[in-house]
């Protein structure tokens, strides 16, 4: 995997975790802001610019790709680099919460 | 002005002035005047309207291509902004307030914000001071060059060189200006200020 894109991406922005984490399933940008208002109890309610500029930087960058379109939205799904980048992102959280508990993480 | 527009305010924002810009036309629109058009330089029309908190927010939007420009005012209008116009790659929309629980915002978190201002340097500035070296200075020194040089148009020389003083001083006031107030905007932004 590029050393760069790592470093750009992780650790990552609630943001930009929460848009790669929806794009496991095909979605368009409305999609997923709906999706993770309903996953954080309506605390986290990404802004339409902030939406648009993620997923154009994430698609530039390789981490998600364009899939087609419907009604005028873009749907997108995650590649297998961001697939890469998730996991790795997934398995730091997971020590972050380990670690916070007073555990020692299994590695 | 047409015939509806009842108000027509001349006001000058830079590119360092877009939070300012959203400000007052959000004030305008409290006092019951509703932003309707935009003419160069700076003449904002307005109409009467019921005086309502309505949020103005503004997006520039340099890297869009056409064919994805219905996809980006699709999510705005399904976010519930309305979209309004273009004026120099900036995009007017506006949300009332009255119905939301939060304050309605177009950048939800800090690291769009700072790419916002990122993008504009990059598109606005970059190219004035690139003009700024490759033009206007050298401009300065040949014509002060000719100037001082024995059997040369001293006067044409010298009327060339007085306006790429002036342009000079306004360049610098422009770089002070928007280069600060971007400049500011971003640590704003960094620090959570804003």
């Amino acid at each position: 995997m590029e050393e760069k894109i790592k470093r750009v991406y992780i650790p990552m922005t609630e943001t930009g975790f929460y848009i790669l984490f929806c794009l496991r399933e095909e979605m368009h940008g409305y999609n997923i802001i709906q999706k993770v208002k309903q996953m954080t109890g309506g605390e986290i309610v990404i802004g339409a610019g902030t939406m648009y500029g993620s997923l154009s930087k994430m698609e530039k960058d390789g981490l998600i790709q364009f899939v087609r379109e419907e009604e005028k939205r873009k749907l997108y799904k995650i590649t297998e680099l961001g697939t890469e980048i998730l996991n790795i992102e997934l398995k730091r959280i997971e020590r972050l919460y380990k670690n916070s508990k007073g555990e020692m993480a299994d590695e | 002005m047409n015939k509806n527009e009842v108000k027509r305010v001349f006001r000058m924002f830079t590119i360092a002035d877009y939070d300012k810009e959203e400000e007052f036309l959000r004030e305008q629109h409290k006092a019951g005047f509703k932003f309707v058009r935009f003419q160069f330089p700076g003449f904002y029309y307005f109409e009467a309207c019921e005086p309502e908190d309505v949020v103005y927010q503004l997006d520039f939007n340099d890297n869009i291509r056409k064919q994805d420009k219905a996809d980006y005012l699709q999510l705005y209008k399904d976010t519930g902004w309305e979209y309004m116009f273009d004026v120099f790659e900036w995009s007017y929309f506006r949300k009332s307030a009255s119905l939301e629980e939060e304050e309605p915002t177009i950048f939800t978190d800090k690291e769009s914000k700072i790419e916002l201002i990122n993008r504009v340097f990059k598109r606005r500035m970059l190219p004035i001071i690139i003009a700024f070296f490759c033009c206007i200075i050298p401009e300065i020194i040949y014509m002060s060059h000719q100037w001082t040089k024995d059997g040369s148009d001293k006067m044409h020389a010298l009327a060339f060189l007085v306006v790429y003083v002036i342009l000079f001083l306004i360049y610098l006031g422009i770089f002070i200006h928007c280069g600060g107030g971007l400049h500011r905007l971003k640590k704003d932004y960094e620090n959570g200020l804003k």
